[in-house]
């Protein structure tokens, strides 16, 4: 435990005093504030379209910007984690001191939705704004930041994964990438594509789009807790048995 | 302090080392001396509990370095070869850092600061890693592995890149270790060998060519010191 606290906060110090957590953070800032502004003027000059929508629920979900959020940035805070370590070889010096793979998979797990919550930390400010002009949903603003975090705990914990299979940053970002457009966005689409229940049933159960729009709402569903939570658990024992597998070659 | 039996290890078809038998005794430095590409590198990774090895048994301290990895890691202070550290980290902070996960838990400080002198490498404690020559990142990497006060001290070509009058200062450094601490250190310089160790290990092609106290090797393989140096 303790030595899983050692590597966490040498994770922060790692990526906090590297440029790219900058770079990422502003261009996710950047983003993230014209997305808003957009739906927040949406709201104003077109009240009809939006219906009974407040700004801050279309953030978290109704449009699929949120997934293109998570898509593009949420590979990027985990890419360097083990990717990093490798290329430095201080992977060597980090697995010749007594630490387990599961205490340094915790770790750097840990570290990485450290990072992952900070980039979504400012965006809290958003609902300040939305407070100037109307009524603000405290409870359903909570369970849209609840979602990011289970959804993120999922995507990271895959990031992490890849990140202990590639062998550079960018390779661990284009299979984190792919593994959540690929796999985890387009199992989703299959609940639109099927038209028989019980198939149409089972994709919704994994549809990304839809656990987000019932967190932006307000509803957190023990279903989505499930899934996320085996996805990442399964993600980061798989990434313990990669570390193993990978030392042995 | 070290043992090993028939210690093997392959890369797909390759073999690396092949049947390495050898045995180190407590207190004492150790050369282990070989032409690059001979199997040290790859034979100090197996004993550091990094590399586990195709077949064949090593030991340190008495415990297997396979099936009881963490308590041997815990014996050793391993300095791989051109020594990976942290350029972000400051001097201090990486050490301490190290000393956390090596489970120094009561006075941490105290051990740093203890390894920081011994060392060589106080002067710099506040410095970022990345900034510093070579000649002080090497002797980081060594303050890394005395941090813990493990009995056994594994290097990997410790001198490797340094000027000569470095390599004459780190000499001496490992000298005033040996008095605590067994020193398993990997060269293909005979000289090297000759300036600190009392014994040797001598590897050539993946297999143990001679090992035991230096003179005794010396006596048997006339002419072999001119090989390497």
């Amino acid at each position: 435990m303790r030595t899983a606290w050692a590597i966490y906060k040498r994770e922060l110090i790692g990526t906090f005093c590297s440029p790219l957590a900058y770079v990422v953070m502003v261009a996710f800032l950047v983003f993230n504030g014209v997305v808003f502004w957009f739906f927040m003027s949406m709201t104003a000059d077109n009240p009809a379209l939006t219906g009974s929508r407040s700004p801050l629920q279309m953030f978290f979900g109704s449009t699929i910007l949120s997934v293109l959020t998570l898509l593009v940035f949420s590979p990027a805070t985990t890419m360097r984690t083990f990717a990093e370590e490798r290329r430095s070889r201080t992977f060597e010096t980090l697995f010749t001191a007594p630490v387990t793979d599961v205490e340094v998979v915790a770790g750097k797990y840990f570290g990485s939705m450290t990072f992952y919550a900070a980039l979504w930390a400012p965006t809290l400010l958003y609902a300040l704004v939305v407070k100037r002009y109307g009524p603000v949903d405290w409870g359903a603003l909570a369970s849209g930041y609840a979602g990011m975090l289970l959804i993120g705990s999922a995507f990271v914990a895959l990031g992490v994964l890849m990140s202990a299979i590639a062998r550079s940053q960018v390779v661990a970002y284009m299979l984190t990438f792919m593994a959540i457009g690929g796999v985890m966005f387009a199992l989703g689409l299959g609940s639109y594509v099927f038209q028989e229940e019980s198939t149409r049933q089972f994709f919704s159960y994994v549809n990304l789009w839809e656990h987000m729009e019932h967190f932006s709402v307000g509803l957190i569903d023990s279903r989505a807790l499930v899934y996320y939570g085996s996805v990442s658990l399964c993600s980061l024992a798989l990434a313990t048995r990669t570390l193993a597998v990978r030392r042995e070659s | 302090m070290i043992e090993t039996h028939q210690l093997t290890r392959r890369f797909g078809s390759r073999t690396a080392v092949e049947a390495l038998t050898f045995s180190i005794p407590k207190g004492s430095i150790v050369g282990f001396l070989g032409p690059n590409g001979a199997g040290k590198s790859t034979t100090l990774k197996m004993l550091a509990g990094f590399l586990p090895p195709t077949s064949g048994t090593a030991r340190v301290g008495g415990l297997d370095v396979v099936t009881d990895s963490l308590a041997a890691r815990r014996l050793i202070g391993y300095m791989p070869e051109s020594v990976p550290l942290h350029p972000e980290m400051r001097v201090r902070e990486y050490l301490s850092f190290r000393a956390e996960i090596k489970g120094i838990t009561r006075q941490r400080d105290a051990a740093v600061d203890r390894a920081l002198e011994l060392a060589d490498v106080a002067d710099v404690a506040a410095r970022l890693i990345g900034e510093l020559s070579k000649g002080y990142k090497q002797r980081v990497g060594l303050a890394d592995a005395l941090v813990a006060r493990p009995p056994l001290l594994i290097l990997d070509e410790p001198t490797e890149g340094l000027d000569p009058n470095q390599i004459l200062r780190f000499r001496d450094m490992l000298k005033r270790l040996g008095a605590e601490h067994t020193i398993f250190l990997s060269t293909h310089i005979m000289q090297e060998v000759e300036a600190v160790c009392e014994r040797v290990v001598i590897i050539h092609k993946g297999h143990i060519a001679a090992s035991g106290p230096l003179e005794e090797v010396r006596a048997k393989m006339t002419g072999a010191s001119a090989t390497w140096s």
